[in-house]
């Protein structure tokens, strides 16, 4: 056999084994649908119906009845924000769940004045195994639910109190030198971490901590309880859209969400079409490269 | 070499897609199941500091509450019971310090007013107070020095924060301690004024109580009267109090008899009894001649007409939609109908102020903003003269009324194409009107607009789109203006037929079936094709055979030594004896199998090829002559081959295969 027809075997089966591992292996990436492993949000999307949004060019044209879920971990451009103003603006209620990620760079454009700390806030005392997992226990108003647990969080500023929804407890402290001690300058006590307001028509309800929707923290405590009251009255059936175009991907996933492009591209008649005409062309061609005779053949004579 | 290429590659590429993940900035969370249990003992003593400060600011509903968290708290299990010791002893104190203050105020007034009958048991009472607030510091304490101990605080620095947060709170239990203390020292000062009060030879007073009537309606007035005697003896122009459960309510001097008599009114208190008590003590000069006396007790009984309100409410509510409810109410005793005031509220708020005499409905709005939950519907009337205000309540649960759709979609569809779609919308409460039921199919969207019975119509056109048939997805919308219907969405799967995709799709496959066939040699097609067409004279050419690949070469062989002159005589006569096998076979559909030998075959075709199988035998033995003899052919075996290739094949004719 030539080298060039090893090499082109050795090809086809490289790309076929390497679409067949982007398909069939599971995302293990933060906050991704697909992703069924502890950091995942498989359990809560399947909970409510998420849709994933790979792109905001995909947001219903109604707000009223979606609600969208964005975790923002890489940077909005001026277009999406202006996408996610105009879809709050309109009547939407956007949950806003951020820690350490790009939260404020949207707050800022929809005129709220509420920011996240961006440090970690820390409890040792009203915790959940160590000082990263803060309980939170006190709500307003309050609902059915006694008790969330945090996992790695962050504290938000400037909410007026009629605006919290929940409260650390008065042991808990902001780590602003990520020294993990409090240290004398740093602020403790009670500190929201849960916010709602109305922005336009639409709500806005902004969250320190997105780790609560995670496979392995939805159904700590009441934590799935608290999530579904953000989302708000279940009889209203709303579309929930979460955001991942603002989570960082591994090349995985990246490959995972243009295979499943490409495949949705293709499975359209005009390129299955397409493709048909270059397999019977390629055919074709490679019949008559070959040669021999086709129908009857003309008699000796 | 070329199984190591492929293997090396394709594990490179699993290689690089597995370790991808890694590549990731710090994380924002971690797995819990994952990380091992710390505990804080600073933090744990820290936050028992602050309750201890609420304990010595007096502030037992902040303790209680400060502590009631405690279950919430991340300790160490075998800390539990020491936790739950510090948590019950603290509480106690906190309570006892209240108390205990109260009842040394209680005392002070008791000691200064010679009130030596009252004053005794609520000294043992302090006293008892006392004891368990200490009992209960010490076992505060002891929790702190086992929780101490389980932090290992004795091993820490002296100026440790840990050390220094267990020190700063066994210095507040000590506090504690130091403040009953006091409260002791207060209590033994009073102690030592009681027993001055005691030890001088006072006299002793008796102060007598009448009153009149007994049986009293709130708002009447009742005359009380009595005398004030020592030794039995009348004491003049002396003050005696007169007390309404403990509280002073009017006040009557003494005549020259010692008699005293005063008048109050029933408070509208709306309480079934009332205990009525004359008090002398004495006051300035008195004080050290006199003891003070407390009359009996004397129970009035208090009538009014106590209202009983109930009401009969929707237990489901709409925000913005009206509510009714129904309140009635009865009266005991029986009591004569007089116009009443009355207020709605619904939570806090108040939506209705109404005064009637009678029952009545009530229709309310709940306010359109109201949010979505239980709420409760308080209908309150305050008491008016003998009649004790009234209040009832109710629980609301306020939702949204469930929309419902009905729309004639269909269930097969042919794109592009429009057709006419009505339905309605209504819901529990009625037809919507003015609703916008949006209509969407891919990226087009039609509105419509519900009319006031709740029904729409128009006509939806679906355009032009890239699929063939499929099944797709309708979405239908209603956004209601009412604001106590809710939203719905509605999607139903169709079946989409693409006319004109499909129309070029099918004339592609068409194209293409009548084109490949053409081609490319589909060999069983042709194999049929020309089992209709062959024909004898074929057989006998062989030219039937060329369009076999596999044969090709063969049967150009053949042709050649059937028909040409200047080959071998035994080649041509096998070539013939070849052909007139695979004619024969074809003719007959028997097929010389493996293990037969050409004679066998022959004798099998006998049934179906009749007397030609003579001559296809006799031809056999000439090949078998050839083949195992050793014998050389020669022209007349040729034309003996030939002329009985020519019969059998007259044969096969005449028997019409």
């Amino acid at each position: 056999m030539k080298v060039h027809n090893i090499l082109f075997i050795v090809l086809a089966a490289v790309t076929a084994v390497s679409l067949l591992c982007v398909w069939f292996v599971p995302s293990v990436q933060n906050f991704m649908i697909g992703n069924t492993m502890w950091n995942g949000i498989r359990v809560f999307s399947d909970d409510v119906s998420a849709t994933q949004l790979d792109t905001l060019d995909n947001m219903q044209e109604d707000p009223g009845t979606s609600i969208l879920i964005s975790v923002p971990y890489l940077q909005y451009s001026t277009d999406e924000l202006e996408k996610i103003q105009s879809f709050v603006n309109g009547g939407g209620t956007l949950l806003l769940a951020d820690d350490y990620g790009y939260g404020n760079q949207l707050l800022e454009h929809l005129g709220v004045t509420i920011r996240f700390d961006g440090k970690p806030v820390l409890d040792p005392l009203f915790c959940y195994k160590t000082q990263w997992f803060p309980k939170i226990i006190e709500f307003t108003p309050p609902g059915d639910f006694q008790l969330i647990i945090l996992n790695h969080a962050t504290a938000l500023h400037n909410v007026l109190a009629e605006q919290v929804i929940a409260w650390t407890a008065e042991s808990s402290y902001i780590d602003s030198n990520e020294n993990l001690t409090w240290d004398e300058g740093e602020i403790k006590g009670r500190l929201p971490v849960a916010a709602k307001t109305s922005v336009g028509r639409g709500t806005l309800i902004v969250v320190g901590d997105p780790s609560l929707m995670i496979n392995t923290m939805i159904n700590y405590a009441d934590n799935f309880a608290f999530v579904n009251h953000l989302l708000g009255d279940p009889n209203e059936k709303k579309n929930v859209l979460f955001d991942t175009s603002h989570l960082s991907q591994t090349p995985l996933d990246t490959s995972k969400t243009e295979l499943i492009r490409v495949y949705d591209v293709m499975a359209t008649p005009y390129p299955l079409v397409a493709i048909i005409l270059v397999i019977f062309i390629g055919v074709s061609i490679w019949v008559m490269r070959i040669g021999g005779a086709v129908g009857k053949q003309p008699q000796n004579s | 070499m070329k199984n190591k290429l492929i293997g090396s590659v394709t594990g490179a590429v699993i290689a690089v897609i597995m370790l991808a993940e890694p590549v990731l900035s710090a994380e924002p969370h971690e797995d819990p199941l994952k990380i091992e249990w710390e505990y804080s003992g600073l933090e744990l003593f820290r936050y028992y500091s602050v309750v201890l400060d609420e304990v010595l600011k007096k502030d037992r509903d902040e303790v209680k509450s400060q502590l009631d968290n405690m279950p919430y708290v991340n300790l160490p299990p075998d800390l539990t019971s020491a936790t739950g010791a510090f948590t019950e002893s603290i509480k106690e104190c906190a309570e006892l310090i209240v108390t205990i203050e109260k009842e040394l105020n209680e005392l002070r007034v008791l000691v200064q007013q010679s009130r030596i009958l009252e004053a005794n048991p609520l000294e043992n009472q302090i006293i008892a107070d006392l004891l368990t607030a200490h009992r209960a510091v010490q076992l505060g304490e002891n929790s702190i020095v086992t929780m101490g101990r389980a932090f290992s605080v004795d091993k820490e620095e002296l100026n440790s924060p840990l050390r220094l947060a267990y020190t700063e709170v066994i210095q507040k239990i000590s506090s504690i301690n130091t403040l009953f203390d006091l409260y002791h020292g207060i209590l033994n000062n009073l102690q030592i004024d009681l027993t001055a009060v005691i030890s001088k030879s006072r006299l002793t007073t008796e102060v007598s109580l009448i009153v009149e009537p007994i049986d009293v309606f709130v708002g009447d007035y009742v005359q009380v009267k009595g005398t004030l005697t020592v030794k039995g003896q009348p004491l003049v122009n002396r003050k005696v109090e007169i007390m309404l459960n403990g509280l002073t309510v009017a006040t009557g001097i003494t005549n020259g008899n010692g008699y005293y008599e005063a008048t109050f009114q029933v408070p509208y208190e709306y309480s079934v009894s009332m205990d009525v008590q004359s008090l002398y003590y004495p006051q300035e000069q008195d004080t050290t001649t006199y003891l003070a006396s407390l009359s009996p007790k004397i129970a009035l009984n208090v009538h009014f007409y106590e209202m009983f309100l109930s009401l009969d409410i929707d237990e489901k509510g709409y925000p913005g939609y009206e509510t009714t409810f129904k309140a009635r109410w009865t009266y005991q005793p029986t009591a004569p109908t007089i116009e009443r005031n009355f207020e709605v509220h619904i939570d806090d708020v108040v939506v209705v102020q109404l005064s009637t005499a009678e029952e009545f409905i009530q229709k309310i709005d709940l306010p359109p903003d109201l949010q979505l939950g239980l709420h409760s519907l308080t209908v309150t009337s305050s008491a008016e003269g003998r009649y004790a205000s009234g209040i009832a309540r109710g629980v609301i649960n306020v939702s949204k009324a469930v929309t419902g759709l009905s729309i004639n979609l269909p269930k097969i569809m042919l794109v592009p194409w429009h057709f006419d779609v009505n339905g309605s919308v209504v819901s529990e409460l009625g037809s919507l009107q003015m609703a916008l039921v949006k209509v969407k199919y891919t990226s087009s969207t039609q509105e419509f607009r519900s009319t006031d019975d709740g029904s729409f119509k128009g006509t939806l056109r679906t355009h032009y789109t890239f699929g063939l048939v499929g099944s797709e997805s309708w979405t239908v919308e209603v956004i209601p203006q009412e604001p106590w219907n809710s939203p719905l969405l509605f999607s139903q799967k169709i079946l989409v037929i693409n006319g004109i995709n499909c129309g070029i799709f099918l004339t592609l496959l068409i194209a293409l079936g009548i084109i490949v066939p053409k081609k490319f040699s589909i060999r069983n097609f042709q194999l049929a094709w020309r089992r209709e067409k062959i024909q004898p004279e074929d057989a006998i050419t062989g030219v039937h055979l060329a369009v076999l690949p596999v044969y090709s070469e063969t049967a150009a062989n053949m042709q050649t030594l059937g028909s040409g002159s200047d080959v071998a005589p035994v080649a041509r006569i096998f070539s013939w004896y070849i052909l007139l096998i695979r004619l024969v076979q074809r003719a007959t559909r028997i097929i010389l199998k493996p293990h037969q030998t050409l004679r066998e075959f022959v004798n099998g075709t006998r049934k179906t090829l009749g007397p030609a199988t003579d001559y296809l035998l006799e031809f056999t033995s000439l090949v078998e002559k050839l083949l195992y003899s050793g014998e050389q052919a020669s022209d007349k075996d040729v034309d003996t081959s030939e002329q009985l290739t020519r019969q059998v094949q007259d044969g096969l004719k005449h028997e019409g295969t």
